[in-house]
């Protein structure tokens, strides 16, 4: 009997251990349609939203819920933290990250180089300035701010600062040939820019341009970090809004049936394009769709479309709603309904590449050479693209809602971003790490 | 002895039920695993007031002092990675990889 009763204790214990492991290994996924997209045209059907799990329902409230416990926790640790200022320093928001796995798992992502939760101190006079440039900020890269009314020689002399600075970190052989590839980078985006048109009829504008260039240490540009010591060079086009005034504001048809490879035409449509994110507006009483960001390239034969790709491929824009009626918006986003297409760039070998830099320094050729064999180009359907922008939407305003849910003491949700992927097909959905993802949140303290 | 099973049981269950997932990669691609939310948010909360209390005594000072004649420091960030190890039974250790960003502004520009 004794014995008898040792074997079930034991095979008691086995069981428990056994449903322990089970439990840490049990995940509750975002439904599939949110993020797994169809690749081909035909596959790309109705797009039906998908209600998700009431099991995943929970799992992303306990990550809100455990965030916000987790900064109102720092308040009570911190020997500063429950001081409404200190000596003119403020304490304002609190930023952190969420990434999801190819099989539909979101989470916290505890990997060396990303930050789970950042806090942002501002000194209290100046928090309108930098929250207004935080954004711009926000980067390990060196930056510099460009605009469309400097002289060459203005923005010659600021290159020539950005190449003597690289120098001299002893990062870069050649400064000679790194400051020609940020001139020749710099004034093949100008005349990009001198093309774009008056968009300011159609819900969102372009306002700004980024160039994210990597060096590597002969000098030269390359398309992807290596794991040597790169130097990250960020530069930002702003817009001047005069500049923008040039055109006449009614937009001729061909404006509105935007082209194909033009950089102007990818500008047009996604200006009018992004107006799905305007028809249902507002989230809830108090959120507002703010802008999007987009990363293009140009293929080595001129064609310029949306890059599927991360790195410094291309370079990013940024779009900001317009202020004009919804109705006005949304006449020349009717109008433009399923006119033309735009190109997506894929840069196949991105991933090898990407794999290759943990084991050993890729060379500047090497980088080179697997860039300009990589790239292909697919056409897409701009009513398909539309479809997938409102799945995206709903999308959004789905972690808007969960995360307004979470009451908490000290902080408020301020704002949330999401990161989106686009498929061959036109089909939109949730990026997923491995991709180049993730769901950005900020609260700010009340 | 069941009571003791069927509590083990329920136990799990809830842990189950109630976790955080943590994301990480490693040599054999991503990888999972869920720790509670209490246990989150208790190790986060104390990792983000260590951090954050060794990065605002120097900033502070830094700022009060001006060591710097042409400069000032205007805001800065402290940012929190995490790095969990993981054992056969779950998660063993969470480590914070502090970064500080400093960002600084020539005194000038405040008057023009």
């Amino acid at each position: 009997m004794g014995h008898f009763h040792k074997i079930f204790t034991l095979s008691n214990c086995l069981i428990v251990i056994l449903l322990y492991l089970m439990s840490r290994t049990a995940y509750s996924a975002m439904p599939k349609s949110w993020y797994d997209l169809e690749e081909s045209p035909k596959q790309l059907g109705s797009v039906r939203w998908e209600k998700p799990s009431k099991d995943f329902d929970k799992e992303v409230d306990d990550i809100f819920e455990a965030q916000g416990d987790s900064y109102d926790a720092l308040l009570q640790e911190s020997n500063y933290g429950n001081l409404k200022s200190l000596n003119g320093w403020e304490l304002s928001v609190i930023r952190s990250q969420l990434a999801l796995t190819a099989d539909g798992v979101l989470g916290v992502l505890a990997l060396k180089g990303t930050v789970a939760a950042e806090l942002r101190w501002f000194k209290k006079s100046y928090i309108k300035e930098m929250e207004a440039n935080y954004d711009l900020l926000s980067t390990d890269a060196a930056h510099a701010t460009l605009s469309m009314d400097m002289s060459d020689t203005e923005i010659n002399n600021i290159l020539a600062k950005i190449a003597d600075k690289a120098a001299g970190t002893g990062r870069i052989r050649d400064r000679g040939l790194m400051l020609e590839g940020l001139q020749d980078r710099v004034n093949k985006t100008k005349q990009m820019l001198f093309s774009v048109p008056d968009t300011s009829v159609f819900p969102f504008s372009l306002y700004r341009l980024r160039l994210e260039i990597i060096f590597g240490a002969s000098g030269r540009a390359l398309p992807f970090m290596t794991a040597g010591g790169d130097v990250r060079i960020r530069l930002d086009w702003d817009l001047v809004p005069s500049r923008n005034n040039i055109i006449a504001s009614k937009p001729d048809s061909d404006l509105l049936a935007a082209t194909n490879d033009s950089f102007d035409g990818l500008v047009t449509a996604f200006s009018q394009d992004m107006g799905v994110l305007v028809k249902r507006e507002p989230f809830g009483s108090k959120f507002r769709v703010k802008g999007f960001q987009i990363r293009i390239a140009q293929t080595a034969g001129g064609r310029v479309g949306v890059a599927n790709a991360s790195g410094s491929l291309g370079c990013m824009l940024f779009f900001k709603k317009n202020r004009i009626s919804r109705a006005k918006s949304m006449h020349y986003f009717d109008e433009t309904e399923g006119k033309a297409h735009f190109n997506l760039i894929r840069f196949e070998n991105q991933q090898s590449a990407e794999k290759e830099q943990d084991s050993y320094i890729l060379s500047d050729d090497y980088m080179t050479k697997s860039y300009q064999s990589s790239s292909s180009v697919t056409s897409i359907d701009r009513s398909k693209f539309r479809k997938g922008l409102e799945k995206a939407e709903n999308i959004a305003r789905y972690f808007i809602g969960r995360a307004k849910r979470v009451k908490n003491r000290n902080w408020e949700l301020r704002e949330i971003r999401t990161d989106y992927q686009l498929s061959l097909a036109g089909s939109v959905g949730m990026a997923t790490i491995g991709g180049f993802g993730e769901l950005r949140i900020e609260y700010a303290k009340i | 002895m069941c009571r003791l099973f069927l509590m083990s049981l329920v136990l799990c269950c809830v842990s189950c039920m109630s976790g955080i997932p943590i994301i990480g990669i490693d040599e054999e691609g991503v990888k999972n695993i869920k720790i509670t939310k209490s246990k989150y948010s208790k190790k986060m909360g104390e990792v983000l007031a260590d951090v954050h209390d060794a990065a605002i005594v120097p900033a502070n000072r830094l700022a009060l002092e001006g060591h710097l004649d042409h400069w000032e420091l205007r805001w800065f960030n402290v940012g929190v990675g995490i790095e969990g190890k993981v054992g056969i039974i779950g998660m063993v250790s969470l480590a914070a990889r502090p970064r500080i960003r400093l960002y600084f502004r020539r005194k000038y520009n405040r008057e023009s």
